[in-house]
């Protein structure tokens, strides 16, 4: 195990860990807190929330996003909810079991303490939002309504309608308006972060890219925070925004920080099929569908009469089949894998053969047109708006899609990676959701960093480490600024043959075939090797055009592919080396005579944690073992 | 199906900007209309010229990135909907369609269908919060909310930000912008204390950044992609009203 | 480029804390310095203005009630100045107030879009609300010519200043005055449809539930005011009136 990797949890009863760990915290005097910088990258929930209260401390805090506003960070696309564990619902719920429920949805991948403390400040998550005017659904008494979500048994998830994330991320949003007012925080908007600038170990600041005038600057700070969301978009096609990108937390990774469980990434399985080659994203629909609706596909191969004509007897409603107790609600890392086996067996209906129907004609019947469409409505509306076809009529065709990455650079407790000074929070770090997030508990992490970890962790540090003594003139600023505008002349000076987005096409292809819901040796092996194929065809034959002075949406996209491009085989590496099945990462040499997750927790008991070797050699695989004293390791099982 | 399009091109700020005409041979009905745009992009691209810059980014109707006007329409002419939840099969083939960016003083165009909207992030950073700091919350169920309340006060909330509403009033008033903001967070009971001066702090910024005023054409109304109703617009001079004529100091 | 020169977000221009007034001042400056309270004067200057239109229609239409009755009328306002001027003063403050207000905000909203579209599809509005300003400029001329022509006298046929019944049915036979008149009325009328219940909305009053119904009634009320007062020139030119 490598040095740096000190998970510096504390130890002694769960419960108290996290008090304990932040009475040891020091403090900084307020009158000296102006007087420190933290730079945070990414304006989503972890960001936003981080930067509002840090400024409210009395923090200069600089804001960056690639966005023109704060408010359009991808967080906002979040529609079902955030669970906390209030206990309004008087289920018996628990802090004890929402932090059971989500160790055992992480398939035991996920560190304890942590996963603990989040679900301890979940109720302070709530409290934080309404107060700040988040308008949650409500009963008629003017409490605060639940529903159950991702198959929990309990109702612990808060939501505003179909758009939860937007009407938090909109809270933080505020808040962070606020401190601008106040004169706390400064928005970089339309500024992309490229490098990250680092002296003697520690993160001293940030080279950026202002996106509308080209221009190179350097940011100098105390602390960065990297708030900069998940890679999922490495796949190309996925639900995340389009401009989501993976290259403050790769630049980092190149940097000193290392990367924990890249390979952890996962599938939603109620995602609108792909129609075309021209399909530039894929649209979720929330999971709560699966509630009513049936999942089936023909029984014959390649049958492809309209499934209204389909006969009964010769539909296979196969999650019912397979999974006689939980049917049409398994998790959905096992609905996604099991929608890939019949597809990929021939039974795959519409255009392209990946799609699977979610029928709700028996509940329909069942319960009327009108309660199927209060209970849907603006579902049914956007899925009729994107594909011309009318639910209440015929069938959906739905297919899994790249959603989320549970890995993402390492941190410890308090939430700082193995570089100091560099914090690292909400998706871009891997903290709580081992190898599988449960629904609804995105929003939760990302908030629980922001607003109630990182408030106390980044002035212990700053308390300890002093200020940093770098200016934005120190040589290593200097040469972090040379080589990032060097790879931007680089890229505008190929003048290749094919367009950024062909290649980003030809690698998302590559990672969904052999490193996507089901891997395996040999396919991880030939997308090894495929892999550098691309990146240096990329670095020889790629056209940006433009120049760099100017606003320039296709360099943007070339840098972020280029990135891309080097990750995918540390996603597939680490991808490899996990030689068992947990969660989503499913590799079918390991696997239940079911077909389902094989875990090893003999041998595979702990975080994969990558460290960058330089360019010609491997990164190096570390681990931090998993310690579990309280949620004993079982075998998922939903028969 | 074939396209004939008519796009703003604009280098910078401080260029001039004219149309250009492109005609796309092959547009496939289920694409979405930025979709056809990046089709149009990578053959801008390999031809050797600019592609178009346009802004997006989740391309499902939620962040409020995307937006200009097709053929005089903002969002183009699907009801309730963002650009990039458009599809081609709302439009006929060999349509001719104009693109042209959100015109108004306080959105100057950066490049082609880009604008600079950071004036709504100026209007919300005068007041659209509420002042309560990480910790000091208390109890979340402390104050109940009728449902009817907050179901309108969520109406209100849905908006994006994406300056539809400015760019279809034909005076260029950010006012259903504003009011959302207003009327969210004064519906709640916990934006109450500081609703009254919330509200001329929001307008005063409203104003200073060069947008008209509201002479209720309801253009906004009708372009919103969220449905966001005008109601909103004479709640805010409800309030407005009530905080000039308050006998207290506030 | 070093990171701590200029902020990416200048904070917006000052904000003017004005809300801190005592309450006379406060309610001056929210109606004289902000959009929103410009309107609000417009608003209720123009419901000032409106009931105006509406009892100078009732004085008016006792034309159909012969010569004795109008000029009896007539006789009576000008026997109490008392109630006159004062209503005068009002009327011509509330048009001041009101056309000051209309300018200022013209010129703002003319100044927030400087270069407009080369093609712009209205949907929702109407040609009564986009052409009220120079519906209001035309009315404002026709004002003029109509105190010109029927108050002072000196616009028009031979005035005789105790026979108003007289003034108006010679006027109206000339078809060119009539004309004047009813192209005035037809820009009062859309000017009242869109300004009646524009300055309810403005006031504050609106909910999904009444906001047809409102259209809908100021509709019938402008239409029935027009018809009110175009009648006059119409039944004079076609002899109902002599």
């Amino acid at each position: 195990m490598s040095e740096k990797i000190r998970a510096t949890a504390p130890d002694g009863p769960i419960e108290t860990r996290w008090e304990r760990r932040r009475f040891e915290y020091k403090l900084v005097n307020p009158s000296n807190r102006r007087k420190y910088t933290v730079i945070v990258i990414g304006s989503g929930l972890a960001g936003a929330s981080a930067a509002a209260s840090l400024g409210e401390l009395g923090y200069r805090i600089k804001v960056f996003c690639y966005q023109d506003s704060a408010r359009r960070a991808h967080s906002i696309a979040a529609q079902g909810g955030i669970n906390a564990a209030k206990n309004y619902q008087n289920d018996n719920d628990s802090i004890f079991r929402l932090f059971y429920d989500t160790v055992k949805g992480g398939d035991f991948r996920a560190r304890e303490s942590n996963v603990y403390r989040l679900a301890q400040v979940s109720n302070n998550i709530i409290d934080q939002c309404v107060a700040q005017g988040v308008p949650f659904a409500r009963e008629y008494g003017g409490t605060l309504a639940n529903r159950s979500f991702g198959g929990a048994q309990v109702s612990r998830t808060f939501y505003a309608r179909g758009q939860t994330g937007q009407q938090l991320l909109l809270g933080a949003y505020q808040a962070l308006s606020r401190q601008v007012a106040a004169g706390t925080v400064t928005i970089f908007p339309r500024t992309e972060m490229l490098d990250l600038v680092v002296e003697k170990n520690r993160a001293v600041g940030i080279i950026a890219r202002n996106m509308i005038t080209g221009e190179i600057t350097r940011h100098a700070g105390d602390v960065v925070v990297l708030a900069s969301g998940g890679y999922g978009n490495i796949f190309f096609l996925s639900t995340n925004a389009k401009g989501c990108n993976a290259s403050a937390a790769w630049r980092s990774f190149r940097r000193g920080a290392f990367f924990a469980n890249p390979c952890f990434t996962q599938i939603h399985p109620t995602c609108i099929p792909v129609s075309g080659d021209y399909q530039s994203k894929l649209t979720l629909m929330s999971e709560s569908l699966r509630n009513d609706g049936r999942v089936w596909v023909p029984k014959k191969k390649g049958d492809k009469r309209p499934p209204n004509e389909i006969p009964e007897e010769e539909r296979d409603y196969y999650l019912e089949r397979r999974y006689p107790a939980f049917g049409n609600l398994v998790p959905r890392d096992v609905a996604s894998r099991a929608a890939k086996v019949v597809c990929d067996a021939g039974h795959g209906v519409g255009e392209s053969g990946f799609g699977v129907y979610l029928d709700f004609s028996e509940a329909i019947e069942r319960l009327g047109e009108e309660t199927i469409r209060q209970r849907y409505g603006n579902l049914f509306h956007m899925y009729e708006k994107i594909t011309g076809e009318n639910p209440y009529r015929t069938p959906m065709r739905i297919y899994p899609a790249v959603h989320y990455t549970m890995g993402g650079l390492w941190v410890d407790y308090d939430l700082m990676s193995t570089i100091d000074g560099l914090f690292v929070a909400g998706e871009a770090n891997f903290s709580d959701h081992g190898a599988n997030r449960l629904g609804a508990s995105a929003l939760m992490q990302g908030l629980a960093d922001g607003y109630f970890v990182l408030p106390y962790s980044v002035p212990n540090f700053l308390a300890t480490a002093g200020h940093s003594e770098a200016t934005p003139d120190d040589p290593e600023f200097l040469s972090a600024e040379r080589e990032v505008e060097d790879r931007i002349r680089r890229l505008l000076s190929i003048n290749g043959s094919r367009t950024v987005d062909s290649f980003h096409r030809e690698l998302g292809m590559v990672l969904w075939q052999h490193c996507g819901m089901a891997r395996n040796r040999q396919g991880l092996e030939e997308a090894l090797k495929r892999i550098p194929e691309i990146r240096a065809a990329f670095w020889k034959d790629v056209k940006v055009p433009g120049s760099a002075e100017t606003l320039n949406q296709a360099l943007e996209k070339a840098g972020r592919v280029a990135d891309f491009l080097e990750m995918a085989e540390l996603l597939c590496r680490d991808a490899l080396e996990r030689e068992e099945s947990c969660g989503c990462h499913f590799r079918e040499e390991y696997q239940t005579e079911e077909g389902e997750c094989r875990r090893n927790d003999e041998d595979f008991a702990h975080t994969a944690v990558w460290e960058f070797a330089g360019d010609e050699k491997p990164p190096v695989r570390h681990k931090e073992n998993l310690k579990f004293e309280y949620v004993k390791p079982s075998q998922r099982s939903y028969k | 199906m074939r396209i004939r399009l008519k796009v703003w091109r604009q280098e910078s700020r401080e260029a001039a900007g004219r149309f250009e005409t492109y005609d796309l041979d092959s547009v496939n009905e289920h694409m979405s209309f930025l979709e056809m745009l990046d089709v149009l992009n990578e053959k801008l691209t390999l031809e050797g010229k600019e592609p178009v810059a346009f802004d997006h980014d989740c391309r499902e109707g939620i962040c409020g990135m995307c937006g200009f006007l097709i053929n005089g329409i903002a969002h183009g002419p699907e009801k309730g909907t963002t650009l990039c939840q458009l599809h081609m099969r709302h439009f006929q083939d060999g349509a001719e369609l104009t693109l042209e960016p959100w015109r108004a003083k306080a959105f100057p165009v950066i490049k082609d269908l880009i604008v600079d909207r950071s004036a709504l992030d100026r209007v919300i950073q005068a007041g659209g919060y509420i002042s309560v700091n990480t910790g000091s919350a208390p109890e979340a169920n402390i104050h109940p909310v009728p449902k009817d309340t907050a179901e309108k006060a969520m109406d209100a909330a849905a908006c994006i930000g994406c300056g539809a509403c400015v760019a279809a009033c034909p005076n260029a008033s950010a006012m259903l912008f504003t009011a959302a903001k207003v009327s969210h967070l004064g519906l709640m009971p916990q934006g109450q204390p500081e609703r009254m001066q919330r509200v001329k702090k929001m307008i005063a910024a409203m104003d200073a950044e060069g947008f008209g005023s509201c002479t209720n054409h309801g253009e906004c109304q009708a372009v919103c992609p969220k449905e966001i109703s005008t109601e909103f617009i004479a709640r805010l001079n409800r309030d407005l009203i009530r905080s000039a004529l308050l006998l207290t100091r506030v | 480029m070093c990171g701590n020169s200029p902020a990416a977000n200048p904070p917006g221009k000052p904000v003017e804390e004005f809300f801190a007034e005592d309450m006379a001042v406060r309610m001056i400056k929210t109606l004289t310095q902000t959009t929103v309270g410009q309107k609000v004067l417009m608003a209720v200057t123009g419901l000032i203005l409106f009931l105006f239109i509406l009892g100078h229609l009732s004085g008016n239409l006792l034309i159909f009630a012969g010569r004795e009755h109008m000029n009896e009328y007539a006789h009576f306002l000008h026997e109490h100045p008392k109630f006159l001027w004062p209503a005068r003063i009002v009327l011509l403050f509330c048009f001041f107030v009101h056309i000051v207000a209309a300018a200022r905000l013209w010129l703002k909203n003319r100044s927030a879009r400087e270069e407009g579209y080369t093609i712009y599809l209205p949907i929702e509005t109407t040609i009564a609300a986009r052409t009220m300003i120079y519906g209001g400029a035309a009315i404002f001329f026709f004002l003029l010519w109509h105190l010109l022509h029927l108050t002072f006298g000196v616009v028009g046929p031979r005035f005789d200043p105790n026979d108003v019944y007289g003034n108006v049915v010679r006027g109206f036979q000339n078809p060119a005055i009539a004309g004047i008149y009813l192209v005035g009325v037809a820009c009062l009328c859309a000017h009242l449809y869109h300004g009646a219940w524009s300055l309810l909305h403005t006031l504050g009053l609106s909910a999904p539930e009444i906001d047809c119904a409102k259209k809908k009634a100021a509709r019938i009320l402008a239409v029935l005011i027009g018809l009110g007062y175009a009648s006059i020139p119409l039944a004079v030119l076609t002899g109902v009136v002599r």
